[in-house]
């Protein structure tokens, strides 16, 4: 009889202990840690700033043409990573992966986003919240993957697309998924579909400059569609972008004078539509200190040009060195603003040989820039000159803005022949139009761990 | 009673032998003693086998028994000895004389714990190793796990500065990058809170689950090894007991002379020539920030300023040059050190209830006059209310209190630089200040009398900040054990234990601290004179309070029970276990303690500082909040089985369960299992060895864990508030742990092999065990491609590392002289070694980031996982310059053998001691007792900290400079040193390359004198007018220091890098009453 009690007790306990096992052992581990179950818990990755919007890539602007090292400056560099990234070398981030491991870190923050929201049920609570969530992830990982994409694989062409190599398109926060590189076609489509998904989610204008929104969205659609070649479309969405912030910033209101005159208004420069910078890493060349800047460029200025006192300040040698553009002093801006979208549709208009609408454009911008009641509107007598004179301005306008880079290899696809040149310890290195080296070796890290095809 | 029996019994005997002189018996005389001592043995039982006849002796050990048949067996017995059986018949000898021998093997009496069992040592297959409290009670320090040190094998307590490595371990390491340490396991629970609360005059024994099967019931804890602790309880049926013990402990100053820092005099001709050099010259300039800089530098900034003369320069610096600031530290902060501890325990029991009640107190001064108290309160009740029914209840409450002393040596620095003269007071003894961060040219005059004093006086500021903590840990528990029909039984076990801990440090109004802080934010209007606090003027109390509650519950059947000659041992139990700690801190600022006033704070905004106008926000501990659970639920078994006293077979299981994160349910759940088997070779009827007389082999196989419970399998992150400087002022997430589906719990393989032993008369008792661990599915960092995205962190930690180790522990009882003069010896010797076999390790890491001083974990492959690692040493060149190789050429080019040297290049050594252990020898004559241990640790390496001329410019007397006197001077120095020529300005890889080299990895072995206990003992036997039952006064010394060192540098490495402690002396008393 006792025995058969305590059987029934042991019985009652066991029970009791199995259904309620689980729910004992769900309990959360330490209060302030938190797990996916809330929008507000998803937003706050994209709300990092200093990951998504700071972190993006410098490789452009250290391979391209806007400025030049003296033998003395070239030695003097802190890393020799930097000194082969000048000279264009394969060696490039031998040792740090940093601009590819940055880049690639604010991917697979959109994707812990993206794989986190399917979780989430959207309800009519929810909803605003849950959309601007998602359309900013997608906006973030297009943004990257177009960045990616100019740094590591070629210019993109339509005859040969299909086939050459594209970026590694990490469409999931699932590491065991391996990294494989797919064609620069799938690429772009994959950039374009992004932000096309994005558009319709997004608000017209978001709550702080930092976050993405639906002009952002038409604007990278623009810029993308222009390094692709496509001016029609690339029209299309500079108009939608400027349809809904089409402000610019008169630089009278700027003082020159200042170390960063761009400091005032960092977060609040109405032109701003999605604001953010490269990381500088170790490889900090493009300051002043080092980067001397193209005499002939700093000369093209007019003197009027209140970008040559803004954007430039003059090194105790007389040489002239980098200030500021849209960030404070020494930061470098690679966000979406609306100068480059004019410029864009400026372009587009050209190339379809409205020329006046295309000058319309530009004198607009740039009667903004020159010191009040001295500007005299551009003109142009046939599309090729308005063309020229857009090209020239943009490369002014939008100085060590990260977009170089892609002008110039969308530009020599055309035909323009801009040759790099360095000139190093008495020797002349050269990179040729459309070169190999226009797509930089991919890390060799990456290549060791995840077995893909250098470039 | 007896007596009457025994009464009864002679006259029987009489009656009997009388009767026999007329009939046909024979009487059979005899005396029965201790073959040993030879004392006769009283209440000896008699018994022929045939004729059924029993006597019992009498007090003097004296029998007769009546022989009624020709011939018989007389079988002699008694409690404690062998029984011995003996043919006899008419003819024999009338009188006997029988000695038996005493069953003392101690081996078979020995029962250890293993925290949900009792069981006899005899009947375990697992590796037990088992401290009794006269063994504990050898040594007085009030921490008990110290207690350990030198008397259990194969506890190691490294003693050095090693990331990551506890104060003590179980044979060696088992684990990579998970935690190191053991399970403490207090009467049946684990024990989560701080050991120091645990009071060693409340102990009973100790002990130490070593192999798989001792410690696998444990579960995913038990991978490092399980020390139950088993306290003191008292007994049904024995009269009320009463202990003191009291003693006086006195601990001497550390020898701060051991200290290797290079001499007044030395630094001070360096000081000279540095300021020669210009090398002071941009901190003279410094007009910014007004760094501090030594008194001899000032003297001579004047001196060039020409506002004094070179006699008095001279003079000054001679003062200096005679300041040894370790002498000061010796004169105006260390004292000796005094500990005093009280205890006293009730203890008692009737034929339904026992109980023990017990209280301590202990107090104590350290030599920088910090303050310790505790109280410890503790009772243990059982009671059977009814047959079969036992209750038993507990309960403990123990409150410490800590109070901060003076301030350590090395704290006292001149803008962050060591100086090895300074002086804290003047002839009159009154405070001298010492320039902490700021000139004294700047903090005579700047502030015009309008900014607080700007001084920090080393003498006095410790009164000013100060630290306090207050613990208190109140434990109770409560058990119900029901025994069954047929061998079955029932037990509940449930415990809670609350400890709550504050920690309060306050720098007063008056405290340099608060001071400077609240001068640097200081707005003066110079016109007016008036000043503004930004930061308000009082002081700076930070607390912190933190609670842990831990909760345990165990339903356990079990079952026992012997068939013939089978016996089933076995039990099987579940339990949950909840540990939920919280905990608070913040900051108040402008603190006043007589009206307990505080003032707000802004630290969002910055100020303008007062030395030269930079803004800056005020820094500043804000306040923080913690809360964690974890919560376990564990089933296990164990069961044994015994065949005719000479086969055991035993087999555990556990599985466990926690709240870990993210592991899905199922996953939750952790096999660990072990098995046994033992073979008591003496019980053999084949067994034939006399002086052999007890062999036992066991071996066993299992498996341990090893869990962290920080390394969670889901994506966490944290929400905290915005980065500053941005817009919109939105929460942002953090990711802590990166998804991890796969992680699980650390696996520990463990074979022990094991042979007991006792020969003849226990001359020699004593074990030999060999066991091979393996650690499986270890934490470690696994490579991952960057394109992941994860970040900086391109390795993610899984379970994909693995270590093996191995060891052996010998453990020799001899009673080498057993007369009135007692000569007991105890040896102890220990073996283990340990390799990485499994890691990853970036391979483009350049040599520089591997070498190890064997402060961190170094997992290399192939290598122990603690070593160190330094480059190849090939003496001074003729100039002085240190030499090494690279590319297989001796070289000087210290960049390339720094960076660049290969791996199979470097040398490799072990960091943790290899061969440790002791010998304790017990003299006991009379009433007096001596026990001497000695311990030895042997077969491991250190890294001298050695002198580097960049350091000693930039950071001063560090330890290691002392080498300065030894350095190169002249051409064919190089025959008899190692110390590099002084060089200025330094290289820094020369530097880097001669501190990272052999020349400066030195031997560790040591054997040093851990205690000597003097006692003795009075019993009321002795002396009638005792108002006591016993006394016994003893006297113990410790850190007696090092018998025998390897290194000739004349190091303790045990004190690489602070001070040889100074010895402690004890002297106490322990009464019974």
């Amino acid at each position: 009889m006792k025995i058969q009690i305590f059987y029934i007790i042991l019985l009652l306990i066991s029970s009791f202990c199995i259904s309620s096992c689980k729910k004992y052992l769900d309990a959360k581990p330490d209060k302030s840690l938190s797990t996916i179950s809330s929008i507000e818990g998803l937003q706050g990755f994209l709300d990092d700033y200093r990951i998504m919007n700071q972190r993006c890539t410098q490789a452009t602007a250290i391979a391209s043409d806007n400025y030049y090292l003296t033998d003395d400056l070239y030695t003097k560099l802190r890393t020799e990573e930097g000194r082969e990234a000048y000279l264009w070398k394969s060696g490039v981030f031998k040792y740090e992966a940093n601009d590819w491991l940055n880049e690639y870190n604010i991917v697979y923050m959109a994707n812990i986003v993206l794989d986190g929201l399917k979780k989430i049920d959207k309800t009519a609570r929810n909803a605003a919240a849950w959309d601007n969530c998602k359309g900013s992830a997608l906006v973030y990982r297009a943004k990257s993957f177009f960045e990616i994409a100019q740094v590591w694989s070629k210019a993109y062409d339509s005859f040969t697309a299909a086939k050459d190599l594209g970026i590694p398109l990490r469409l999931t926060s699932d590491f065991n998924v391996p990294s494989v590189r797919s064609s620069n076609e799938n690429t772009y489509l994959q950039i374009i579909k992004d932000l096309k998904q994005a558009v319709p989610l997004l608000p017209n204008s978001s709550d702080n400059v930092l976050r993405p929104s639906k002009p952002a969205a038409y604007g990278l659609l623009a810029r993308t569609y222009l390094a692709m070649g496509k001016y029609s479309q690339a029209k299309l969405y500079a108009d939608s972008c400027l349809a809904i912030n089409n402000q610019i910033l008169d630089f009278n209101s700027l003082d020159p004078t200042s170390s960063s005159p761009f400091g005032p208004i960092l977060y609040t420069n109405p032109e701003d539509i999605m604001h953010s910078r490269i990381n500088r890493g170790v490889k900090i060349m493009l300051v002043y200190v080092y980067a001397r800047i193209d005499s002939l460029l700093y000369e093209s200025y007019d003197s009027n040009d209140l970008r040559k006192s803004i954007y430039f300040r003059t090194n105790a040698d007389g040489s002239h060195g980098f200030k500021a553009a849209y960030e404070n002093a020494n930061q470098f801006y690679n966000g979406l603003a609306t100068d480059e979208i004019y410029l864009t549709r400026a372009e587009c208009l050209a190339r379809e040989g409205d020329v006046a609408n295309a000058m319309k454009d530009l004198n607009k911008l740039l009667i903004n820039r020159w010191k009040t009641g001295t500007f005299v509107p551009y003109t142009a007598d046939n599309s090729s000159d308005a063309l020229n004179k857009i090209l020239l301005e943009r490369r002014k306008e939008l100085f060590y803005r990260m977009l170089r880079f892609t002008d110039i290899k969308r530009l020599n696809k055309e035909g323009t022949n801009i040759t790099l040149k360095r000139f190093i310890g008495g020797k002349t290195y050269i990179l040729p139009p459309n070169d190999s080296r226009y797509a930089l070796p991919i890390p060799d890290l990456v290549i060791q761990r995840s077995g893909m095809q250098q470039n | 009673m007896k007596k009457i029996l025994l009464f009864i019994t002679n006259m029987l005997c009489i009656l009997l032998s009388l009767h026999a002189q007329w009939s046909a018996t024979y009487n059979i005389k005899g005396i029965v003693r201790d073959t040993v001592s030879r004392q006769p043995l009283e209440g000896s039982t008699i018994i022929l086998q045939k004729s059924k006849a029993s006597v019992l002796t009498n007090a003097k050990g004296y029998f007769i028994i009546t022989l009624s048949i020709p011939s018989d067996t007389l079988v002699i017995s008694h409690i404690g000895y062998q029984t011995k059986h003996m043919a006899i018949n008419r003819n024999d000898n009338a009188s006997l004389t029988i000695q038996l021998v005493p069953i003392t093997t101690h081996l078979q009496e020995v029962v250890v714990s293993t925290g949900y069992q009792s069981l006899p040592a005899e009947r375990a297959t697992g590796s037990f190793t088992k401290i009794d409290n006269a063994t504990l009670n050898q040594q007085v320090g009030s921490n008990v796990l110290a207690r350990l040190k030198g008397v259990a094998s194969s506890i190691l307590f490294p003693n050095q500065n090693l990331a990551g490595i506890p104060k003590l371990m179980i044979r060696g390491l088992s684990t990579i990058n998970g935690p190191k340490g053991p399970l403490i396991v207090v009467d049946n629970f684990p024990y989560e809170g701080d050991i120091d609360n645990i009071n060693p005059n409340d102990v009973e024994s100790i002990t130490i689950l070593k192999d798989a099967a001792a410690a696998s019931i444990w579960g995913a804890r038990a991978g490092n090894g399980v020390i139950v602790v088993t306290t003191k309880r008292g007994s049904y049926n024995k009269p009320l007991q009463v202990h003191f013990n009291t003693n006086l402990t006195v601990t001497g100053k550390p020898d701060l002379q051991s200290l290797r820092i290079i001499s007044p005099s030395d630094y001070i001709d360096i000081e000279q020539f540095l300021f020669d050099q210009g090398y002071y010259d941009a901190f003279l300039d410094n007009t910014y920030s007004y760094p501090a800089l030594s008194p001899v530098v000032e003297i001579l900034a004047k001196r060039r300023a020409g506002l004094i003369s070179d006699a008095d320069v001279t003079a000054q610096i001679d003062v200096y040059r005679n300041s040894d600031i370790r002498d000061e530290f010796s004169k105006y902060f260390f004292q000796n050190a005094i500990a005093q501890q009280y205890a006293i325990s009730l203890q008692g029991g009737g034929k339904y209830f026992s109980y023990f009640l017990s209280g301590g107190y202990d107090k104590s001064i350290s030599n920088l006059s910090s303050q310790n108290d505790r109280y410890t309160l503790r009772s243990q009740n059982s009671f059977t209310p009814v047959k079969n029914l036992e209750v038993k209840l507990g309960l403990q409450y123990v409150q410490s209190g800590t109070i901060s002393g003076k301030p350590s040596f090395g704290t006292i620095t001149v803008g962050g630089v060591a100086i090895p003269y300074l002086r804290f007071a003047d002839a009159n003894g009154d405070p001298l200040p010492v320039d902490k961060a700021l000139r004294s040219i700047y903090t005579d005059t700047v502030g015009e009398g309008k900014l607080l004093n700007w001084k920090y006086y080393p003498l006095t500021d410790w009164k000013h900040q100060t630290g306090s903590g207050k613990q208190q840990d109140f434990t109770a528990n409560a058990a119900i054990s029901y025994n069954l029909p047929a061998g079955f039984s029932l037990d509940f076990k449930y415990q809670y234990e609350r400890q709550m801990q504050e920690i309060r440090s306050l720098s007063d109004i008056n405290s340099y601290n608060a001071r400077n802080l609240i001068n640097r934010f200081t707005q003066l209007d110079r016109t007016t004179g008036m000043a503004k606090y930004i930061v308000p003027l009082g002081g700076i109390l930070h607390l912190s309070k933190g609670a842990l509650e831990v909760q345990n519950l165990r339903g356990q059947i079990s079952f026992d029970r012997t068939f013939n000659m089978h016996r089933i041992n076995a039990f099987v139990g579940a339990e949950t276990r909840q540990a939920h700690s919280i905990g608070n801190s913040s900051t108040y600022y402008g603190y006043d303690g007589n009206t307990l006033t505080t003032a707000n704070i802004d630290f969002t905004n910055s100020y303008p500082t007062f030395i030269n106008g930079n803004y800056s926000t005020i820094p500043g501990l804000q306040g923080s909040l913690t809360d964690k659970l974890n919560r376990y639920v564990s089933v296990y078994g164990n069961a044994a089985y015994t065949f005719k006293k000479k086969y055991i077979v035993s087999g555990s299981a556990r599985k466990d369960a926690s709240n870990l994160y993210g592991v899905t349910s199922n996953n939750k759940w952790n096999l660990l299992w072990s098995g046994g088997i033992g073979w008591v070779i003496s019980n053999e009827r084949f067994y034939n060895s006399h002086w052999l007389s007890y062999l036992k082999f066991r071996a066993t196989y299992g498996f341990g864990g090893n869990t962290d419970p920080n390394r969670t399998a889901l994506l966490t992150f944290r929400q905290t508030s915005a980065n500053t400087g941005f817009p919109g002022n939105h929460d942002i997430s953090r990711l802590v742990n990166l998804p991890n589906p796969g992680l699980h719990w650390e696996k520990v393989r463990t074979i022990n092999v094991g042979v007991d032993f006792q020969i003849k008369s226990q001359i020699m008792r004593g074990s030999i065990e060999a066991y091979f661990k393996k650690g499986m599915d270890l934490y470690g960092p696994d490579p991952q491609d960057p394109t992941l995205g994860l970040g900086l962190r391109s390795v993610i930690i899984k379970n994909v590392a693995n270590m093996e180790g191995k060891g052996m522990d010998i453990v020799l009882n001899s009673k080498i002289i057993n007369s009135k003069f007692k000569w007991d010896s105890h040896l102890i010797f220990s073996y283990n070694a340990s390799k990485t076999t499994k890691y990853y390790l970036d391979t483009s890491l350049l040599s520089a980031s591997l070498l190890n001083s064997g402060s961190r974990l170094s997992p290399l492959p192939g290598k122990p996982v603690y070593s160190i690692i330094a480059l190849k040493w090939a003496g001074l060149n003729t100039d002085g310059d240190p030499q090494g190789y690279f590319d297989g050429k001796i070289s000087t080019d210290y960049a390339n053998i720094y960076n660049d040297t290969r791996r199979e290049d470097l040398v490799y050594k072990p960091v943790l001691p290899r061969y440790f252990g002791s010998l304790i020898n017990d003299f006991t004559y009379s009433r007096f007792s001596l026990a001497v241990c000695i311990y030895y640790r042997l077969g491991y390496y250190f890294t001298k900290p050695a002198l580097t001329y960049s350091q000693l410019f930039s950071n001063g007397s560090i330890v290691g400079t002392s080498d300065y006197a030894e350095r190169w001077q002249k051409p064919g120095d190089e025959k008899t040193t190692n110390v590099p020529a002084m060089l200025y300005p330094a290289n820094n890889y020369r530097d880097f390359f001669y501190s990272s080299s052999e020349a400066n990895v030195l031997k560790a072995d040591n054997v040093k004198l851990q205690y000597v206990n003097l006692s003795c003992s009075f019993n009321k036997a002795d002396c009638q007018l005792l108002p006591f039952k016993q006394i016994e006064l003893y006297v113990n010394a410790s850190n007696l220091g090092i018998i025998w060192k390897a290194n000739k540098a004349g190091i303790d490495p045990d004190f690489i890098t602070s001070p040889v402690t100074g010895k402690t002396y004890a002297i106490g008393v322990r009464v019974n009453f």
